[in-house]
């Protein structure tokens, strides 16, 4: 089974708590999430530290994690901070 | 006083050597079986395991030598190349020069040019394996010369900056972002190279969202000055640890950035790699495979450690030698073994010693106390210092297998340069003998290996024509006999030449030329100063300054050496040492006043010496001891020692002590009596004759190297641990005395050389054969 959930608007401290609960009660939920991050407007170091634990904990779990539809401001701070290939998306969305 | 590093470096120097010897015995074993995996494991990790160590100390030549080598020995181990007897001997020159250059650490030098050269050599010879041609060694050499100027020049990477950025939890909360910090750099420079520090990152379910924990190492390359890009984190100084290393940097500014940054050590230096702040060169000289994609792709290695020549992090080494500890306790775990300082075990022997004389001395006043209950305590003391004695001296107690085995290499290199085909056979390695002996007898022994090599075994068509197998064999063996250790180096070769011996002693006017010698005889003026019978000294041998040099350092270390030989079968030379130079069990005897000590794994027996006996040899000092004749010698005329007086019985003179009270109370059966005892035998005449007859003598029968003698004493007095007390120089022309001990009371005792005094009885008893008219009826 498979989830797809989404961080529109701004992906920073401002709601870094609430998205922090919102990515451990979905990955409690499914094994294989997609979260669509193609609504991000700002994204900042908490967002970033986010995306990291997130897939972290996912990988403990052994459970599928993918960033899909980056947008272009995620795209640029994983660009700065080298991060990029660690948030490759898979070639094709999951089922 | 040493410092731990000191100290870790000797280890190292130690352990390498270990690690050397190793290697090359694995290399001669592999020889014989090319295809072994285990042997060429065994090769490569030792090679492996010295060039891990050396990176830690900084040792760059050597790592740099080692992992050429290295890279060689992993394609032989994925069956890419063939252990042939070429690339062994390659191994065996690249095992010998990484012996000088540890021997180089050992004295804190610096390779000279010769050793470069070899070095170079030996490289170029390796890479040739690699599949490396000349040109595209000269292509590397080029890059690497490049790389090394650039080091040479800075050891940062050229024209950039080192940023290091750690922020503080709150710096996100206080409003402010890593990230605008870095945007800010680009305005700036070009941000080369970033490697965000994820380390401090917890789980999702346990992080402060809010909180910082991400830090960076970025390689900055702007033409802006320093006071630019600290000014860029002015507002954040506060909040962060930064660090900012110029462009040029030294290594050792890396070293401490890695110091006191709170990553892990190990780790810091694999992300300054892939900083790219430090380059390959150094990367390459810290054990690094020759790789620029990311690390993990190999999985984790060793570590790779930057150091510098002199500037090595505390905290790295001990991590690294930990693990190292790690490999190590595994393979140590079959056989627990501790590494002692030679020198504390001599000591703690030394003390053995006086522990032995003072607990003489406690039973001898337990003795004349008599006090039952201190009698008692005083034999149990003296036993147990008895087995501490005997446990300490098997500490010193080593296989002389080790020794042996270095000489399957002497043994293959001589037979390569005398173009001979010949072989070790060994035999008796678990023999054990004392480390000291072991590390004295090694010249000596390879003396005697290469000459047999050399003159025993004769050239193949020679062999061949005697019936003689193509091959000649060398055999050492060792085994242990009467409280010796005999140790034989045997060749099947042509055995000694007698007529060429005689001829060379007359030439050398050793002999007269009418003179009779018998076999053993002639072959022992081999031993003589200047003496060589071959036509033309080779490289090896031949100088005549050999043998007599052998039979010196063996007669140093108390030992003897007999040759064993005949014509066109082989040669025997067969070395006899004492087993322990130090403590050794003995046996008390007394004539006239003076007290001798007689090695008790000497003695056979003890016989009393009637006075019908003494007539029946007729002058000659012979005895019949169950129909074997066997000569002796009288202490007493040998060493001129005068008639004492005897003490009348109420002396209670108490200075006198145990060789006085032993004259009084002087009994055949070595028995030392109480006074009370003393007293009995004064009282009653007759008791004390039959006890103890005037001037009865007795004869101590010993043996050393098959041969038999008696010593005639007159009194006999007991075991007696004996700590050997070597006599000085002044006396060093005394014969028949090997050294003296100290009795309970302080007297001395002197140790008689038994070998000395049966060589002596056997050649007077020689001489009187050869000279004397045959007896008209000699001893029954």
């Amino acid at each position: 089974m498979s989830k797809q959930i989404a961080v529109s608007g701004e992906f920073t401290i401002f709601n870094a708590i609430a998205l922090r609960e919102k990515f451990l009660s979905a990955l409690n939920e499914t094994d294989s999430l997609e979260v669509d991050l193609s609504q991000v407007s700002e994204i900042d170091s908490t967002g970033v530290q986010l995306m990291l634990a997130a897939q972290r904990e996912a990988e403990e779990r052994q459970k599928g994690l993918y960033f899909t539809h980056l947008s272009p401001v995620v795209a640029d701070v994983l660009a700065l901070t080298d991060l990029s290939a660690s948030f490759a998306p898979p070639l094709q969305s999951p089922a | 006083m040493t410092t731990p590093m000191d100290d870790a470096l000797q280890t190292f120097i130690a352990e390498s050597r270990d690690l050397l010897e190793q290697m090359e015995d694995a290399l001669l074993r592999v020889e014989q079986s090319p295809d072994d995996p285990d042997i060429i494991a065994a090769i490569f990790r030792a090679a492996h395991t010295i060039k891990g160590s050396a990176g830690l100390f900084g040792i760059d030549h050597i790592v740099s030598f080692t992992h050429v080598a290295e890279s060689v020995l992993d394609k032989v181990r994925n069956h890419e190349l063939h252990m042939n007897s070429d690339l062994v001997a390659l191994f065996l020159a690249v095992c010998d020069h990484l012996g000088t250059l540890i021997d180089l650490v050992a004295d804190s030098g610096e390779p000279n040019d010769e050793m470069r050269k070899t070095a170079d050599d030996l490289i170029a010879r390796l890479r040739v394996h690699l599949g490396q041609s000349p040109a595209a060694q000269a292509g590397e050499k080029a890059k690497a010369s490049e790389d090394l100027e650039q080091s040479a020049a800075g050891d940062g990477h050229f024209d950039n900056w080192h940023i290091s950025l750690r922020f503080g939890p709150d710096v996100l909360k206080s409003g402010m972002d890593p990230l605008a910090f870095i945007r800010y750099l680009c305005t700036f420079g070009t941000i080369e190279r970033i490697v965000p520090i994820t380390d401090a990152l917890p789980k999702l379910s346990d992080m402060d969202p809010e909180a910082s924990y991400l830090g960076y190492e970025i390689r900055f390359n702007t033409s802006a000055d320093k006071a630019t890009i600290e000014g860029a984190f002015e507002f954040v100084r506060d909040d962060a640890q930064i660090h900012i290393l110029p462009p040029h940097s030294n290594i050792s500014e890396y070293l401490r950035l890695i110091e006191e940054l709170p990553e892990e050590d190990l780790r810091l230096g694999e992300i300054l790699i892939r900083c790219g702040s430090v380059t390959r060169a150094e990367v390459d000289a810290a054990l690094h495979h020759q790789s620029t994609t990311p690390e993990e792709a190999e999985g984790p290695k060793i570590g790779q450690v930057l150091v510098n020549q002199k500037a090595v992090q505390r905290q790295v080494v001990d991590a690294a030698l930990d693990k190292q500890k790690q490999v190590k306790d595994h393979k140590a775990a079959e056989g627990a073994l501790i590494r002692v300082n030679a020198e504390k075990l001599d000591e703690h022997i030394n003390l053995i010693g006086e522990l032995i004389i003072a607990s003489a001395s406690a039973s001898l006043i337990a003795q004349r106390a008599g006090i039952p209950d201190l009698l008692e305590a005083a034999a149990r003391l003296s036993r147990l210092v008895e087995e501490v004695r005997d446990s300490a001296l098997t500490l010193r107690m080593v296989q002389i297998g080790a020794t042996f085995n270095k000489f399957q290499r002497v043994v293959r290199d001589v037979s390569a340069e005398l173009n001979k085909d010949i072989r070790l056979e060994i035999s008796g390695a678990e023999t054990e003998l004392d480390k000291t002996v072991v590390e004295k007898i090694g010249d000596p022994l390879t003396h005697l290996v290469r000459n047999s090599m050399d003159h025993g075994i004769e050239p193949a068509d020679v062999r061949e024509a005697r019936g003689k197998p193509v091959h000649g064999t060398i055999h050492l063996n060792a085994y242990h006999d009467s409280g010796s250790i005999v140790i034989e180096v045997s060749d099947d070769g042509g055995g000694l030449n007698k007529e060429r011996i005689r001829a060379k002693a007359i030439e050398r006017e050793l002999i007269k030329p009418d003179q009779i010698l018998s076999d053993s005889e002639l072959h022992n003026l081999i031993f003589e100063a200047g003496f060589s019978t071959v036509e033309k000294a080779s490289n090896l041998s031949g100088r005549g300054v050999g043998m007599d040099v052998v039979r010196r350092n063996i007669t140093a270390l108390r030992g003897t050496v007999e040759i064993d030989s005949r014509e066109g079968i082989g040669t025997t030379m067969r070395v006899r040492l004492p087993l322990t130079l130090a403590i050794i069990d003995g046996f008390l005897v007394g004539v006239g006043g003076s007290s001798f000590v007689v090695p008790l794994e000497m003695v056979v027996e003890c016989v009393e010496l009637s006075d019908e006996e003494t007539q029946a040899g007729q002058g000659r000092d012979h005895l019949n001891l169950r129909g074997e004749v066997l000569p002796f010698i009288r202490l007493k005329h040998l060493f001129d020692i005068p008639e004492i007086q005897p003490p009348s019985s109420d002396n209670e003179d108490e200075d006198f002590g145990l060789n006085q009270s032993v004259l009084t109370n002087r009994n055949t059966t070595g028995v030392v009596l109480t006074p009370e005892g003393a007293a009995a035998l004064a009282a009653d005449p007759e008791l004390a004759f039959i006890l103890n007859p005037v001037k009865r003598e007795n004869v101590v029968v010993v043996q050393y190297a098959g041969h038999r003698a008696g010593l005639v004493v007159e009194n006999l007095m007991g075991e007696f641990q004996t700590v050997i007390r070597p006599l000085g120089m002044v006396f060093s022309g005394l014969h028949g005395i090997s050294g003296f001990t100290l009795l309970g009371d302080g007297r001395v005792a002197l140790i008689l050389d038994v070998p000395g005094l049966v060589k002596l009885v056997a050649t007077e008893e020689h001489q009187r054969q050869l000279h004397a008219a045959p007896p008209s009826g000699g001893p029954s």
